[in-house]
C-alpha cells in the first residue's frame, strides 16, 4: 500500500517541478511526462516488485491523469466556469465571447496549429500544409467510421 | 507469464468492445454515450464467461481495471473526433482549400459560427444547473462549489494555462 501512496505523492511532486522549470507547460509535455512516468515505474515494478496489482493500478492511474489533465486544460466549459468564478460577478455571453473565447481560445488554437506546421498563413489566407492534409484524411476516415457529421 | 494472460484477455476484451460498439451505432439509435456504456457492460459479460472457460477467473479483476484504461482512452478518442475544437477547425478545409480568418469564424461546424460552440456548451452546463443563462452567465450554488474543485485540481496538476 506504501508505494501506490509514494508514487502517485511522486508522481505529483515531479509534475510541479516540470510544470516550473519548463517553458510553457503544455498537454504534450504532459503526456510525455506521463508515458515517461509510466514506463520508468513499470521497469522497477516488474523487475524487482513482480506487482501485477500495481502494474494495473498505474495503467488505470495514467490514463486517468492524462483525462483529467485534458479536461482541465482544454475544456472550453471548465473555462467558463473558473472565469465565471474568478470574475465574481455575473459576465455577459457576447462580452466573454469577444475577449475571452475569439481571442483566447479560437486565435489561440489556429496559432497552436501554425506553430505546429498543419495551418499555413499566406496573404491573409489560411490553407492546410501537408501534414495537416494527412491529418485531415485520418479525421475524415475517423468520422466516417463513428458516423459523426460534423465535430465541434 | 500472468502479465501476458492478462493482455490476451483484455485484447479479446477490445475486439468484443469495438464490434459491439459500431454494431450498435449502426443497428440502433439510442444515445452514443449510452451505446459506449452497454457495449463496456456486455463485453466485460462476455469476457467473464470466457475466462471462466479457460479457468482465467482470477485474472479478470485486473484486466477488468485494464479494460477500464482502454474505455477512457477509447472515450477520449470519440469525444476528440465528435467534439474537437481544434479538429472541427482542421474539417473546415473539406470544401474549399483555401479561407481567410473571417471565413474560419462564419463556415465553423457547417456555417454555424465559431460563437455556436460557445452557446452549446453553455446550454450544456445550463442544463446540468451549473450556471443560470440569460444573456449573462450567472454561477448556481453548484457551479461555485465545482468551480472550487476544479480550481483546486489544476492547483494539485499544476495546470497554469487554458489550451
Amino acid at each position: 500500500m506504501n508505494y501506490y501512496l509514494i508514487t502517485i505523492i511522486l508522481f505529483l511532486f515531479v509534475n510541479y517541478l516540470a510544470s516550473v522549470l519548463l517553458k510553457k507547460y503544455t498537454y504534450d509535455k504532459f503526456f510525455m511526462y506521463v508515458l515517461i512516468y509510466f514506463i520508468l515505474v513499470n521497469f522497477f515494478n516488474l523487475t524487482y516488485l513482480k506487482n501485477i496489482n500495481f502494474f494495473t493500478f498505474q495503467t488505470l492511474f495514467s490514463v486517468f491523469m492524462l483525462f483529467l489533465y485534458a479536461g482541465l486544460y482544454r475544456s472550453v466549459s471548465v473555462k467558463i466556469i473558473i472565469y465565471s468564478y474568478l470574475r465574481k460577478k455575473s459576465i455577459s455571453v457576447n462580452s466573454f465571447y469577444e475577449k475571452e473565447f475569439k481571442e483566447k481560445s479560437f486565435d489561440k488554437r489556429i496559432k497552436i496549429l501554425i506553430d505546429n506546421d498543419v495551418l499555413i498563413k499566406r496573404n491573409k489566407k489560411f490553407s492546410l500544409s501537408l501534414k495537416g492534409k494527412r491529418y485531415l484524411k485520418i479525421f475524415k476516415i475517423g468520422q466516417a467510421i463513428f458516423k459523426i457529421k460534423y465535430s465541434g | 507469464m500472468t502479465i501476458f494472460l492478462i493482455f490476451l484477455l483484455s485484447s479479446i476484451f477490445t475486439i468484443i468492445f469495438i464490434t459491439l460498439h459500431l454494431f450498435f451505432l449502426y443497428f440502433f439509435s439510442f444515445k452514443k454515450y449510452a451505446q459506449l456504456l452497454t457495449a463496456f457492460i456486455l463485453s466485460n459479460l462476455i469476457l467473464i464467461y470466457f475466462a471462466h472457460e479457460v479457468n482465467l477467473q482470477k485474472l479478470f479483476y485486473n484486466s477488468l481495471i485494464i479494460n477500464l484504461s482502454i474505455l477512457i482512452i477509447y472515450f477520449q478518442f470519440f469525444n476528440v473526433l465528435k467534439m474537437g475544437f481544434t479538429l472541427s477547425i482542421i474539417t473546415l478545409f473539406k470544401k474549399k482549400r483555401k479561407l481567410f480568418y473571417k471565413e474560419l469564424i462564419n463556415n465553423y461546424r457547417n456555417g454555424k459560427g465559431a460563437k455556436w460552440i460557445l452557446t452549446d456548451r453553455l446550454v450544456k452546463i445550463d442544463k446540468l444547473k451549473i450556471i443560470k443563462l440569460n444573456k449573462k452567465i450567472v454561477l448556481t450554488q453548484l457551479g461555485q462549489l465545482l468551480s472550487i474543485i476544479l480550481i483546486i485540481l489544476r492547483k494539485i496538476l499544476s495546470v497554469r494555462d487554458f489550451g
